[in-house]
């Protein structure tokens, strides 16, 4: 299988001392990879080191097979990321939004934006300020921008964070849609176990800046545990030595 | 190549959907042309200060390049690098396949094109209504585009002056006022310090003043050219250092 995301050996600490120690895992096309941890695990850290928001000095990322320090602009030519929080630029319109992240990738038609606009339900609401939209639709329209790029690979940084029952739900079956219909490969990060199980079929687990599991099937994970849960805990109490 | 044009376009639309930017433009033509009316209904009580229609344009220039100018420069600098910090916003560019050097150059261009925005509307504005409410067709065209044209090049360098200081600002606010009281204190040590008038690249904010004067021999000409091209050489390296470190 084609592998879409390499990590190997990543260390970022920062000046306090914490950070991310030894990552290592692979992402393999048509994967919806779970990433698990707890609140201050290094979720975040991994994926803005593999997005090139963080610089690190060990390890190595390679996207696609092109190096994120070496080959930037070729590595992240066919990928879409939200990381943090559901950012858009507020004075815009959604569709601006779309249009002006669109310039960045070839053979991208005025079609296409609308495409995404009806993919993530915000067409009836594309000339209107993203200032005035719910936290939803914020989140929706950060999911069309990692969209805009026709992506092979999508990074979503605990993308239901925040959101209220039926805005998870959506943005769930909408992460689920893409990946079975387009065949676009998923990393998720995320806190919430339910929502791992729901909707990955691989996770990692990192825990205190260290991963503990580095990518296992949920369907075979299944077959020993009752729950992801179960499993998780059980990973978590393995590493600090109380198994 | 082709990403650098992109998002040079970008920062522009960018700058320019912001409401306040586009006021900014519609507040230095309205002052402009009111100084100008000003000017021409009080000119017969003015008997000691002749302005005509050549002098008025440069001496909006004037005005213009020392005060109004370096703010509309640190407020739109300010906005693209710390408030785009501030907001979260600048991570929308840095995770599109563009390289760090690219976006830096893209939002100093940015920034240079509304400083010729600002200053083409100031010609326009006050030469037209210089025409228009003194009446005289004698004005030298090409001579004050030339003194607008050349001033070009010091407000260049002042916004990237600006850029060094917002990189070290999370929020718009902080870095104008830094900027602010930076060009402050500058001015004021340029009073006190002998020497630091001639060195120092805010003195040449209005070029063509100096320039007028008449001690413009070609190679102290060039040799300020030079000065104040390697203050920008400076402050671009640096302030791009800090903008590639940058960790959002």
């Amino acid at each position: 299988m084609e592998k879409v995301l390499e990590v190997e050996g990543l260390t970022k600490l920062y000046s306090n001392g914490r950070g991310v120690v030894d990552i290592s895992f692979e992402v393999y096309k048509g994967d919806v990879f779970g990433f698990l941890g707890p609140n201050g695990a290094g979720k975040t850290t991994v994926m803005k080191a593999i997005t090139g928001l963080n610089t690190f000095k060990k390890g190595r990322v390679e996207i696609l097979g092109f190096d994120i320090k070496t080959q930037f602009e070729k590595a992240l030519g066919k990928v879409g990321a939200i990381i943090e929080t559901a950012d858009a630029y507020e004075y815009m319109s959604a569709y601006y939004n779309l249009k002006i992240a669109s310039r960045f990738y070839k053979n991208m038609e005025k079609f296409s934006i609308d495409e995404i606009l009806d993919i993530v339900h915000l067409t009836e609401f594309k000339h209107e300020k993203v200032s005035k939209f719910s936290l939803g639709m914020k989140q929706r329209l950060a999911l069309a921008l990692a969209l805009i790029s026709k992506p092979e690979l999508v990074i979503l940084d605990e993308p239901t964070n925040g959101l209220d029952i039926e805005g998870t739900v959506e943005m769930r079956n909408l992460i689920i849609k893409l990946a079975s219909e387009k065949g676009i490969t998923f990393f998720i990060s995320s806190h919430l176990v339910h929502e791992i199980e729901l909707m990955c079929n691989k996770v990692a687990i990192i825990n205190n800046g260290q991963l503990i599991n580095s990518g296992q099937l949920i369907k075979s994970i299944k077959e020993k545990y009752a729950s992801l849960e179960d499993f998780y805990m059980d990973e978590v109490k393995n590493a600090r030595g109380e198994i | 190549m082709n990403n650098l044009k992109v998002n040079i376009i970008n920062e522009v639309q960018k700058l320019f959907l912001k409401k306040k930017v586009s006021m900014f433009l519609i507040i230095t033509a309205l002052i402009c042309f009111l100084s100008a009316f000003f000017i021409s209904s009080i000119q017969e009580k003015l008997v000691f200060i002749a302005i005509d229609s050549s002098s008025f344009p440069l001496m909006t220039l004037s005005i213009f390049t020392n005060i109004f100018l370096p703010l509309f420069i640190f407020m739109t600098v300010a906005e693209l690098f710390s408030g785009e910090v501030g907001d979260k916003s600048l991570k929308l560019v840095l995770i599109r396949p563009i390289s760090r050097l690219k976006i830096f150059i893209s939002k100093n261009t940015a920034i240079a094109i509304y400083i010729i925005i600002n200053l083409a509307v100031v010609f326009i504005v006050s030469t037209l209504s210089s025409i228009f409410l003194n009446g005289k067709s004698s004005i030298n065209i090409p001579h004050i585009m030339f003194a607008y044209f050349i001033d070009i090049i010091p407000a260049v360098v002042l916004a990237l002056f600006a850029s060094v200081i917002a990189q070290f600002f999370k929020s718009s606010s902080g870095a104008i006022i830094t900027c602010i009281l930076c060009f402050i204190g500058i001015k004021i040590l340029s009073l006190f310090v002998s020497g630091l008038n001639n060195t120092i690249f805010t003195s040449y904010l209005n070029w063509y003043s100096k320039w007028s004067i008449g001690q413009n021999s070609f190679l102290s000409t060039i040799n300020i050219l030079f000065m104040v091209m390697s203050y920008g050489v400076i402050f671009f390296t640096v302030s791009y250092y800090f903008f590639d470190k940058k960790e959002v």
